[in-house]
């Protein structure tokens, strides 16, 4: 993998973990070998984003010991299980943990993180100019007999306010669940006219439901809006289907190499749930938002893409504590608002804080402030971990002094 | 007031009588009243009930696929990784067509792996 420097992978007896790497462990080695992927513009290669201290591993110790407490192998569970940790502070990566037959190397399932990789993919071809935000979905789907097409907007769709009736459960109610037959059944070969075939709850922008279906819409977008440009002889140098703009134009600039993306039976990636990224791979996306779009010396998405990004969004109406935080746009988040009465969602964590999270404990969490990123692959049923507590360790890790 | 009296107790007898005869219409009440809100629950949840029996197939067939090529895990690990309440009926996994076939409530479903960044998909 270019430019992401790791040692060699050591295989743990008790318990089968495997500390891959501790690759700024002698302080010494990272600064003679700076990585010149994550620098210069945002990270400098500063010491202390390197330096190791016994406070540091007390940190380390508790979220190993509460991330990794039941490593039994066999069927999900609800006990909190893992298959990785990363943890990073600025360019340097301070604990590399994999368990259960995973790997730096092992691409994993990181469902609804997809999403937040979508609103990154959809920042990109904003930025590009393919794309805008108050595009009508009428403009990609002519189609369609959706009533409100013409009122639906990219930006509806990003905030989970489309107004698609949608029910978003998972096994423990896979009935009536709209991701199950999206992804499973009625829906499997053409997921884009799933979502716009179902009925209207509510007018675009009013209400906030948080729906796989708008995540995966957005990708049936990028995948027209690159045909409908071609026909039109518009912006030739770009690729001509979704899937090879997020390869080209997302995954390559990144100079990721582990992603998988799968799709429905006309190729257009499931943007809500089915992305696969190695650990290291997702930690770099982690950086590329805490850099704020900018890599290898290229703005790759604007700075206020992520801005806007990090706002709750209107039409979200919960006052927090929240478990699984307030939602941005296809990010989760933290923020306070005394005006509407909005208490932090994770009590004991810092404002900033910024999470793509998924299915089974798949979390990647960013704390801007402090330049910290961690990535969690996890395997177990529902809400086993608790974010405020895993947020907070890493608050305090990044934080902590000799 | 007497004649009112005489009506009800004709009524109550008839009553019995149908009953005796077995020619009550009540079991039929009920029996509508059990079928008509049922048919009125299925038609309405059609689209979702028609679905629900190729889930447990296609999701096995779908996530052994990836958790296979994909993720690169042991087929061991993948039949935990993709195991379900509902358990399936049949299974199989044929490296050299990157195919899994995956039989579950009466229901085949194919899932094939095109490719490294395509990973796996349905039929």
């Amino acid at each position: 993998m270019i430019g992401w420097p790791r040692r060699s992978k050591g295989f743990g007896q008790i318990l089968s973990l495997v500390v891959a790497a501790f690759i700024c462990w002698p302080p010494s080695g990272l600064l003679a070998q700076p990585n010149e992927l994550f620098q210069p513009e945002f990270f400098e290669p500063k010491a202390e984003a390197c330096e190791r201290s016994p406070a540091m591993e007390k940190y380390e110790a508790k979220l190993v010991d509460y991330l990794f407490e039941n490593q039994q192998a066999g069927p999900r569970r609800q006990k909190r299980r893992s298959h990785a940790l990363l943890l990073m502070k600025g360019h340097c990566v301070h604990l590399e943990l994999y368990d259960l037959g995973f790997g730096p190397d092992n691409p994993h399932l990181l469902w609804s993180v997809s999403k937040s990789l979508s609103n990154l993919v959809i920042g990109r071809a904003v930025e590009l100019g393919l794309l805008s935000l108050s595009d009508p979905l009428s403009l990609y789907f002519p189609e369609s007999r959706y009533p409100f097409l013409r009122d639906l907007k990219l930006i509806h769709l990003l905030d989970w306010s489309s107004g698609v009736s949608w029910q978003e459960t998972y096994e423990f109610s896979p009935l009536f669940s709209d991701v199950v037959a999206m992804l499973y059944t009625r829906g499997r070969r053409d997921m884009s006219k799933d979502v716009l075939g179902r009925k209207a709850r509510a007018a675009p922008g009013e209400a906030f439901n948080y729906s796989t279906g708008d995540s995966t819409l957005l990708m049936g977008v990028l995948d027209r809006a690159l045909k409908l440009s071609h026909r039109k002889g518009l912006r030739p140098s770009l690729p001509q289907t979704g899937r090879d703009f997020v390869q080209r134009e997302f995954f390559d600039k990144l100079q990721i190499n582990s992603a998988v993306w799968e799709s429905d039976s006309k190729d257009q990636l499931v943007g809500g749930a089915l992305a696969y990224a190695s650990a290291p791979d997702l930690a770099k996306i982690g950086l590329f938002v805490l850099n704020q779009g900018r890599w290898n010396g290229e703005q790759l998405i604007s700075k206020d893409w992520f801005e806007n990004s990090f706002q709750v969004v209107d039409t979200y109406q919960g006052l927090g504590p929240a478990r699984d935080g307030f939602p941005g746009r296809h990010w989760w988040l933290n923020r306070r608002d005394e005006s509407k009465g909005r208490q932090k969602a994770w009590p004991d964590a810092p404002e900033d804080a910024v999470l793509a999270q998924g299915h089974w404990g798949q979390l990647l969490v960013l704390i801007p402030s402090q330049s910290l990123v961690l990535v969690r692959f996890g395997d177990e049923l529902a809400r086993s971990t608790d974010k405020n507590k895993v947020i907070s360790l890493l608050s305090k890790w990044g934080a902590a002094k000799h | 007031m007497s004649q009112s009296r005489r009506k009800s107790r004709s009524l109550r007898r008839s009553t019995l009588n149908w009953r005796g005869a077995r020619q009550s219409p009540l079991g039929l009440v009920l029996l509508l009243a059990v079928l008509v809100p049922s048919f009125l629950w299925l038609w309405t949840h059609w689209n979702y009930l028609s679905n629900f029996p190729g889930i447990i197939s296609n999701y096995y067939a779908r996530h052994f696929c990836s958790c296979v090529y994909v993720m690169q895990q042991s087929e061991e690990f993948c039949h935990d990784w993709t195991q379900q309440w509902i358990p399936i009926q049949s299974f199989e996994h044929q490296p050299e067509r990157h195919e899994v076939v995956v039989v579950g409530l009466w229901q085949k479903a194919t899932a094939n792996w095109l490719g490294p960044e395509t990973g796996c998909r349905l039929q």
